[in-house]
C-alpha cells in the first residue's frame, strides 16, 4: 500500500536494462558434464558397433578365403597337376597329357588353353598345346622364366597374364619322370575388367571383395572384386592371405552396409543426438532456475532494505509530531503514552495532542487513522496539524473538527480517523467535547472512574453534513481526564463494551495512584504490556 | 507488507450473491487490515455487475477494526445504500461506537 511504483535499482545490479546473457556456473556444468556424459556414450555405442562390426567382418572374410583356399588350389592340383604327372610317366605324351584335361579345356572354361612343355638344358621345348592360342607367348622370356620357376617350385606357380581387357591366370605345376622333366601349362580367364557381380542371394552378398595375386593390392594384381565398391576398398577393412602354390592370394573385404543392422549406425548419433538435446534443454532450466533465484534473492534484499527504511522514515515522522512531554500548562498535570502494537510490522497511524491557548485553557486531541503504514502514518500528520491550526484560531472542539473533515476524504485517501477534541479550562474545571466517532473518554475520581458519553458524530473523511454535538462535562477537583485509541480496549473475540468495562474497572482500582502510574498500570492491565494495536493514551489531571 | 509476518495474518471469507438487485457480501472469520484488500477486490468484482444495494451480511464476522470500517465506509460512495445484515454485538458495537449508525444501515 505504501510502495507507489517500483524504485529504480528494484532488479538489484545497476544496468539491468541490458539483459545479460552469460550463463551462470550451474547452467555451464550442466551443459558441460551433459556433453561430456552424451559424448562419451556416443562413442562407446559407436565403438562398440564399430568392434561388432570388425569381428563380424574379419569371420564372414575367414569364411570366404577358407572357401577359396579349400577350392583353388586343390582344382589346378588335381588337374593341371594330374595331367602333368600323366605326360612325364609317358615320357611326355601329347595324348595322354590332352586325355588328362580331357573337356577341361573349353572356351567356356575352365581352362581357356594348356600347353605341355619338356625341360632341358636350353630353353623348355613345347610338346603340345589344346585349346586356343595362350595369352603369355609362348616363345617369350615371361613364359621360360614361369616355366623355370614352376621347375624349381615344390607346389604350382601362377601370374596373371593382362593383354588390354583380357586377363588371365597362368598355371604352371612341374612334374618329373623317367624321361625327364616336365612343365603343363594352363590359363584361365579372369572376369572382364576384374569384377564379379555376386548375387544377391550369395552368403557373401553383403561384403565387398577384392582378390588380388600376391601382397602388393594393385589394380595390376587384382584377380576378382565384387562390381559395386571402388577399388581400393576404403572404410573399415579386413585383409587376409591365402597360400596359393608358391605364393599367396590377399583377399581384402569390406562391408557393404551395417553387419550388425541399421540400429547399430542409427544408435550412437541418436544418443549423440537425443543427449545434446537434453543437455541443452537441462542447461537452459537450470539457468533459469538460477536467475530466478537469483532475482528472487536481490528483490528479498531490497524489499528488506526498503522496509526497514520505510519504517524508520514513518517512526521518526510518528516521534516528532508525539513529543514524549506535553507542554507543562499551571494548574495541570499531563501525561502520555504511545506504545506501538506488536502485531503489525507497520507503523500505525495514532496521535495524540496537546494545544496552550493561554488564559488557562487548552485544547488535548485524541486521534486514530483506520490501518496503518507510511499512509496512515502521513495522514495522521496532516490532521494533527490541521487540528493545531484551528485550535490557534480559537475554535471550539466541535468547528476544530468539523473542519477536520474538509482535510481528507475515504474514497481518496483509503482511510477515516477517529478524533476526540476537547477544550479545557483549568480554573473552571469545563471541559468541552467534540467526538469524531472516538471512543468515549474517562474521568477518573473520588467515586472512581465512568466514561463520559460524548455522542459521536461520524469520523473524520466520510463526507456529508457531518454535525458534531459538543458535550460539556465539569470535572471535580484531582480529576483525572483519560483519553485513549481503541488499541487498549480493543480485544478480538469481545465486544468493545467488554474491554470498556476492563478499562473502567482498572482505573477505578487505580483512580488514587500518581498519573504516570495510573496509565502505566492502564497499560499493563489491559495489554499485558504487549498491545496488539497502537495505542495512544494522554491523561489530564487537576492539581486542585 | 504484512505478508512479512505471517503470524499476523487473520483470514476473511467472503461470498458473493444476488437478491433482488442486491449484491450481498457474506462475510466470516475477521475482517481487519491485513485481510481487508483481499475482502475489497471481491466486493469490486461483484460492484461491476452494478448494484444499487450492497448488503454485507456479518454473522459470521468475528472481529472487525478500523480497516474493516474504513471497507465498509468506503462502499457508501459506490452505490446508494449499504446496509449490514445480522451485525453480532461486537460489529454492531463498532458500528455504534464510530458514530456511524446512519451510514451503515444495520438490520435488523
Amino acid at each position: 500500500m505504501a510502495i507507489a511504483g517500483r524504485p529504480a535499482g528494484m532488479d538489484g545490479s545497476p544496468g539491468r536494462s541490458r539483459r545479460n546473457w552469460a550463463p551462470h556456473a550451474a547452467a555451464a556444468v550442466v551443459l558441460v558434464v551433459g556433453l561430456g556424459i552424451t559424448i562419451t556414450l556416443s562413442i562407446v555405442t559407436a565403438s562398440g558397433h564399430h568392434r561388432t562390426n570388425a569381428k563380424l567382418l574379419a569371420l564372414e572374410t575367414r569364411l570366404v578365403s577358407d572357401e577359396i583356399a579349400a577350392a583353388d588350389p586343390l582344382y589346378v592340383e588335381d588337374h593341371l597337376g594330374g595331367a602333368a604327372s600323366l605326360a612325364a610317366a609317358t615320357d611326355g605324351s601329347a595324348a595322354m597329357f590332352a586325355r588328362g584335361l580331357s573337356g577341361l579345356v573349353t572356351a567356356r572354361g575352365p581352362f581357356a588353353t594348356a600347353s605341355l612343355w619338356r625341360l632341358g638344358r636350353s630353353s623348355p621345348q613345347l610338346v603340345t598345346q589344346v585349346g586356343t592360342r595362350p595369352l603369355l607367348a609362348p616363345a617369350g622370356p615371361a613364359m621360360t622364366a614361369l616355366l623355370r620357376r614352376a621347375a624349381v617350385s615344390r607346389t604350382f606357380v601362377v601370374t596373371k597374364i593382362t593383354a588390354g581387357r583380357v586377363a588371365r591366370l597362368g598355371y604352371a605345376t612341374a612334374a618329373a619322370g623317367p624321361g625327364g622333366s616336365f612343365v603343363a601349362y594352363a590359363e584361365v580367364p579372369l572376369p572382364a575388367g576384374g569384377r564379379v557381380s555376386e548375387p544377391a542371394s550369395s552368403p557373401v552378398s553383403d561384403l565387398n571383395i577384392a582378390l588380388y595375386l600376391g601382397r602388393s593390392q594393385t589394380s595390376a594384381a587384382l584377380l576378382d572384386a565384387s562390381s559395386a565398391a571402388p577399388l581400393p576398398l576404403r572404410g573399415t577393412t579386413y585383409t587376409t592371405r591365402i597360400p596359393f602354390g608358391d605364393t599367396v592370394l590377399t583377399l581384402t573385404t569390406s562391408a557393404r552396409y551395417s553387419l550388425t543392422g541399421s540400429l547399430g549406425v542409427i544408435l550412437p548419433w541418436a544418443i549423440g543426438v537425443g543427449g545434446a538435446a537434453l543437455t541443452i534443454l537441462g542447461a537452459l532450466l537450470a539457468e533459469r532456475l538460477v536467475r530466478r533465484r537469483a532475482r528472487a534473492e536481490r528483490m528479498s534484499t531490497e524489499i528488506g532494505r526498503m522496509y526497514v527504511e520505510q519504517r524508520s522514515v514513518a517512526e521518526t515522522l510518528q516521534r516528532a509530531i508525539l513529543p514524549d512531554q506535553a507542554p507543562a500548562i499551571p494548574g495541570m498535570q499531563i501525561a502520555v503514552r504511545y506504545l506501538p502494537g506488536v502485531s503489525g510490522a507497520e507503523v500505525g497511524g495514532d496521535w495524540y495532542d496537546v494545544v496552550p491557548l493561554g488564559g488557562g485553557r487548552f485544547v488535548f486531541l485524541v486521534g486514530d487513522v483506520s490501518g496503518r503504514g507510511v499512509r496512515a502514518a502521513a495522514l495522521m500528520a496532516s490532521l494533527h496539524y490541521a487540528s493545531r491550526a484551528y485550535a490557534l484560531e480559537g475554535h471550539p472542539p466541535a468547528v476544530i473538527l468539523g473542519q477536520l473533515t474538509r482535510t481528507m476524504d475515504i474514497a481518496e485517501d483509503g482511510h477515516f480517523a477517529t478524533v476526540l477534541c476537547g477544550l479545557v479550562d483549568v480554573g473552571t474545571h469545563e471541559v468541552i467535547l467534540a467526538n469524531a466517532g472516538h471512543l468515549p473518554p474517562l474521568v477518573c475520581g473520588g467515586d472512581g472512574a465512568s466514561l463520559v458519553q460524548a455522542k459521536p458524530g461520524w469520523p473524520i473523511g466520510i463526507p456529508g453534513s457531518a454535525m458534531f454535538e459538543p458535550t460539556l462535562l465539569t470535572t471535580a477537583a484531582h480529576d483525572t481526564l483519560i483519553a485513549y485509541t481503541d488499541g487498549l480496549v480493543e480485544r478480538r473475540g469481545e465486544t468493545l463494551d467488554a474491554g470498556l468495562k476492563r478499562l473502567q474497572e482498572a482505573a477505578t482500582a487505580q483512580c488514587g495512584s500518581s498519573l504516570d502510574d495510573l496509565l502505566s498500570s492502564l497499560v499493563s492491565e489491559l495489554t499485558g504490556d504487549s498491545p496488539a494495536d497502537d495505542i495512544a493514551l494522554i491523561g489530564l489531571r487537576w492539581l486542585n | 507488507m504484512a505478508e512479512l509476518d505471517p503470524a499476523d495474518q487473520a483470514y476473511c471469507a467472503a461470498e458473493v450473491s444476488r437478491e433482488d438487485g442486491a449484491a450481498v457480501i457474506r462475510l466470516s472469520g475477521e475482517l481487519d487490515m491485513v485481510s481487508v484488500e483481499s475482502v475489497r477486490s471481491v466486493i469490486e468484482a461483484a460492484l461491476a455487475a452494478r448494484s444499487e444495494r450492497l448488503v454485507f451480511e456479518v454473522s459470521g464476522l468475528e472481529f472487525m477494526d478500523s480497516s474493516g470500517i474504513a471497507l465498509l465506509i468506503s462502499m457508501t460512495r459506490k452505490v446508494k445504500t449499504v446496509e449490514v445484515r445480522n451485525p453480532n454485538a461486537i460489529v454492531r458495537r463498532i458500528i455504534e461506537l464510530t458514530g456511524l449508525t446512519e451510514i451503515l444501515l444495520m438490520t435488523p
